[in-house]
């Protein structure tokens, strides 16, 4: 069972989670991480410091308390939430969360605790693939801005965070905090976060080390909870070499009783965190009980212990015992639940413990994370079992793990969870040495828009070897290469036929890559023009894709099968088609998957057949904003979507939007050529187009590169910071901007991210 | 009274649909000038290139030029059009302005090292 958990994927009609949180994550949320840490009985009080924040509360929206391990930040933080009047939601970051959509998940449920978010911001964070800086930040800056009562939002540990989305989205929601309310911010050391403005206008209140700093009153009160009585001339001398240092202190304690030398032990001690590790070690460490200096730094290597975790690790018994004694003696391991099965370690002391197990033991860390990878594993926590064989460099486990967790995160929206990790595993050279976490990682990078990633990674599945049955339970991984192989279509329209053939042959019965491979099959036959044979199999793609869970394909066959309608003239047909479709597609919360820019076109043309130009217009933003994902990496299916929405411009009599589409075809044929019927369908295109007269160059002739931009138009990130975010040169963003102001016919940043709002484009 | 900084925008933005209503100029010429709208377009861009004209009008005629089916080649064979004519120094200093309203940064692309991500 995993540590408090408040929700799980399937569970939006379960009570519990229901009173727990009112809110539902697509992934777990682990309890711990949404509560400020309880006020430890014997923590010296920061009475002064929590005064200044309380009287400043009305004054600026932003606190940030940056200083070093061992500082008291969140012990402060703590103190000032228990004492406050207002409410606060709590967030304690950790490496996990440089995913956007995760920690906009665990903030949002944060801020849900205090008061009900508009369901809207979960519904948007559920969503695979939405726009975190077109969708999702303001919505839930909005739902920030618009809670019923002032409330503290904590992100502590900042410091773990690096990914830039995850700061720009921070940053974005600084600016809608509203009158009363603050948000906290906590890191090590400067946060990276790009606040500028905000300080510039005195709109931050910045607590640092200098304010952290305890004084003489407060390290004798530290000392005397810690069990150290000294005289006032001592406390001062040990204030000043600890610099105040809360961490320093506590340590220096912690060694005078241990070497029961009292005060010449604690006078031993140098201030200088430099020097921390050696004098922890010499002063601390030795003169713990041999098995407990053996349980601390062997369980260092755990994120969070459990009793029966612990165990596993190290192959003991009775360690939940040990972890409540500890808990008892020790101010450095912080329980997380309130029945005392999860702990863990101060952050600081973990370093230094693991510092430790390093030095002495460096043979067992690989050993000791590698059995606590299986207790996770074998109690149902894959991700966390993928971690620590991540951790232990243990490659080749980390994807057979994620050969069964990676489809089920990608699943659950995180995306950029998913793409780091195949980042690492690529990194590690796991793709040389697993075929099928190489055919995954190509299918996600071709199906999300990223062809140089999808064109390495297949080459490396390739190259790559499989032992054993499939997850799927196929015999050959050679039945996943060959979907990667026809879904790429690198080697043209009839390789594309023989390797579906073959991938609809040799899969496993039941496999759940079937849909899939019947998929590849039908587009096979319809670029062949077999057109009746290619319309029956996306009849099967979609029964069994419902059957199989395989919703992606099953929505996608659906649409296929209304443009075949289409051509055929059936738009009756057509219309019951794309209806199907459209309830597969909100059902399984799909909007956003860049293989529904299809559905979405297709929908549109029926719209606008049906005289209903509106809907027609909003399905065709829709599509619009999915567009920029269509590359070459799956060309016949990037080609034929702008197809459809050339076509359904013509429709509009809109001929600068088909051209504009025309023109991106274009350079997708010239990288790929051997399509079948589809440049023949192209050329028809181009000779209706031949006499339309263009109207000025609207919303619909927006270009690729415009549109990937329009979603970053709507933060504060300047021309540069934007140019960096896009890997393009500050140049070409600005030429793209004055682009797409001229296109929405606005002359400002603000009024062309009205706009495209109205349009539907963001 | 419209404010100023918004016409300075607009007009800075070679905004036509701004210029036609508010300046009254009379840009939309296609059917007098009888051409077709594509080399109707084009000659509009090589006028543009001939009077050193600011990186946003080359933007916005090239965005017509492309909504009225002139492809990428034959944007680029305008400015090798009027070469003779308008001068090699005219050339040089216009290419990377029309590359850049075509969406390719000369000016990053001369400096960055080969291997780095284009």
């Amino acid at each position: 069972m995993a540590e408090g958990v408040i929700s799980r994927p399937g569970a939006r009609s379960s009570a519990r989670a229901e009173r727990l949180a009112g809110a539902v994550a697509a992934f777990e949320l682990l309890e711990s991480k949404l509560r400020a840490p309880l006020d430890r009985r014997g923590a010296v009080s920061r009475r002064a410091l929590i005064g200044l924040l309380e009287e400043q509360s009305g004054a600026v929206p932003v606190v940030v308390v940056s200083a070093g391990p061992g500082w008291g930040k969140t012990t402060l933080l703590a103190q000032w939430a228990s004492q406050s009047r207002r409410p606060f939601a709590w967030v304690s970051a950790d490496e996990n969360d440089n995913d956007p959509i995760v920690l906009l998940t665990y903030v949002a449920a944060a801020l849900d605790r205090v008061s009900r978010l508009d369901p809207r911001v979960f519904e948007a964070l559920a969503l695979p693939g939405v726009s975190v800086e077109g969708t999702v930040v303001p919505r839930l800056g909005a739902a920030l801005a618009a809670m019923d009562q002032p409330v503290v939002l904590v992100l502590d540990d900042l410091h773990l965070l690096d990914s830039p989305p995850c700061l720009d989205a921070i940053a974005a929601l600084s600016r809608h905090v509203p009158e009363g309310s603050q948000l906290t911010l906590s890191a090590r050391g400067e946060a990276a976060l790009p606040l500028g403005t905000l300080r510039a206008r005195g709109l931050t209140l910045e607590i640092g080390q200098d304010e952290l700093r305890m004084d003489e009153a407060e390290a004798r009160e530290l000392l005397r909870a810690a069990g150290l009585e000294l005289a006032g001339a001592e406390v001062a001398e040990l204030t000043e070499r600890t610099e105040g240092w809360p961490a320093g202190l506590y340590l220096a304690a912690l060694s005078a009783k241990a070497s029961g030398a009292g005060i010449k032990g604690a006078m031993a001690f140098r201030g200088d965190d430099r020097y921390v590790s050696d004098y922890l070690r010499s002063e601390l460490l030795s003169r713990l009980p041999r098995d407990e200096l053996r349980f601390l730094t062997r369980t260092a290597v755990l994120d969070r212990m459990s009793g029966p975790l612990c165990d596993a690790a190290l192959n003991g018994s009775d360690s939940a015992a040990e972890l409540e004694s500890l808990e008892r003696s020790n101010h450095f391991l912080v329980a997380l639940d309130r029945n005392r099965e999860w702990y863990r370690y101060h952050h600081l002391f973990q370093e230094l413990l693991r510092a430790e197990l390093q030095r002495a033991e460096p043979d067992l860390v690989p050993r000791l994370l590698g059995r606590a990878g299986e207790w996770c594993a074998a109690n149902g926590q894959l991700e966390a079992a993928f971690r620590y064989a991540q951790e232990a460099g243990d490659v080749d486990r980390a994807a057979r793990l994620f050969e069964q967790c990676g489809p089920l995160v990608y699943q659950s929206g995180r995306i950029a969870t998913t793409e780091r990790w195949l980042a690492w595993l690529e990194a590690h050279g796991a793709m040389q040495r697993n075929a099928a976490v190489a055919a995954l990682g190509a299918a996600v990078a071709s199906t999300w828009g990223r062809p140089a990633e999808a064109e390495r990674l297949a080459d490396a599945a390739e190259g790559a070897s499989y032992d054993g049955t499939l997850p799927d339970g196929s015999a050959s991984v050679d039945s996943w290469l060959a979907i990667v192989r026809a879904q790429l279509c690198r080697r043209g329209a009839a390789r594309m036929r023989e390797d579906a053939e073959h991938a609809v042959r040799t899969l496993a019965r039941g496999s759940f890559n079937r849909p899939n491979a019947l998929l590849q099959l039908a587009f096979a036959e319809w670029l062949a023009d077999e057109i009746d044979q290619a319309d029956d199999l996306f009849a099967d793609v979609a029964e069994e894709g419902l059957e199989l869970g395989t919703h992606e394909a099953a929505a996608l066959a659906l649409g296929e099968r209304a443009a075949i309608a289409i051509e055929r003239g059936a738009w009756v047909q057509a219309e019951e088609l794309v209806d199907r479709a459209l309830q597969i597609v909100r059902r399984s919360r799909m909007e956003e998957y860049p293989t529904c820019a299809l559905v979405w076109a297709v929908a549109a043309r029926v719209e606008l057949h049906r005289g209903v130009s509106e809907r027609g217009q909003e399905f065709l933003a829709r599509a619009q904003r999915l567009r920029p994902r269509l590359t070459y990496a799956v060309p016949y299916f990037s080609i034929q979507t702008r197809l459809e929405l050339a076509r359904a411009y013509l429709a509009l009599a809109d001929a600068g939007g088909a051209r504009t589409m025309l023109g991106e075809i274009d350079a997708l044929l010239r990288r790929q050529p051997d399509l079948g019927m589809l440049p023949a369908r192209v050329e028809e295109l181009r000779a209706s187009l031949k006499t339309m007269r263009a109207d000025a160059p609207g919303a619909s002739t927006l270009t690729e590169a415009e549109l990937r931009l329009l979603p970053y138009l709507a933060t504060h990130l300047t021309f540069p910071e934007l140019g960096e975010r896009l890997y393009v040169s500050r140049h070409t963003v600005k030429s793209h901007a004055m682009a797409v102001y001229r296109k929405l016919n606005v002359s400002s940043r603000n009024a062309a991210v009205e706009r495209a709002r109205e349009l539907g484009l963001l | 009274m419209a404010d100023y900084k918004e016409t300075l925008r607009r007009l800075a933005l070679s905004d036509e649909s701004f210029v036609d209503s508010v300046l009254g100029m009379g840009h939309d010429t296609v059917d007098a000038s009888r051409l077709d709208p594509k080399t109707h377009a084009l000659v509009r861009l090589g006028a543009s290139l001939a009077i050193d004209a600011a990186p946003s009008s080359y933007q916005a005629n090239i965005e017509v030029a492309l909504a009225a089916g002139a492809n990428i080649d034959e944007i680029v064979g305008t400015l090798i059009a009027v070469a003779p004519t308008v001068g090699l120094a005219r050339v040089v200093s216009a290419a990377p302005e029309l590359a850049l309203a075509l969406g390719y940064d000369v000016d990053a692309a001369l400096e960055r090292r080969s291997g780095d991500a284009e």
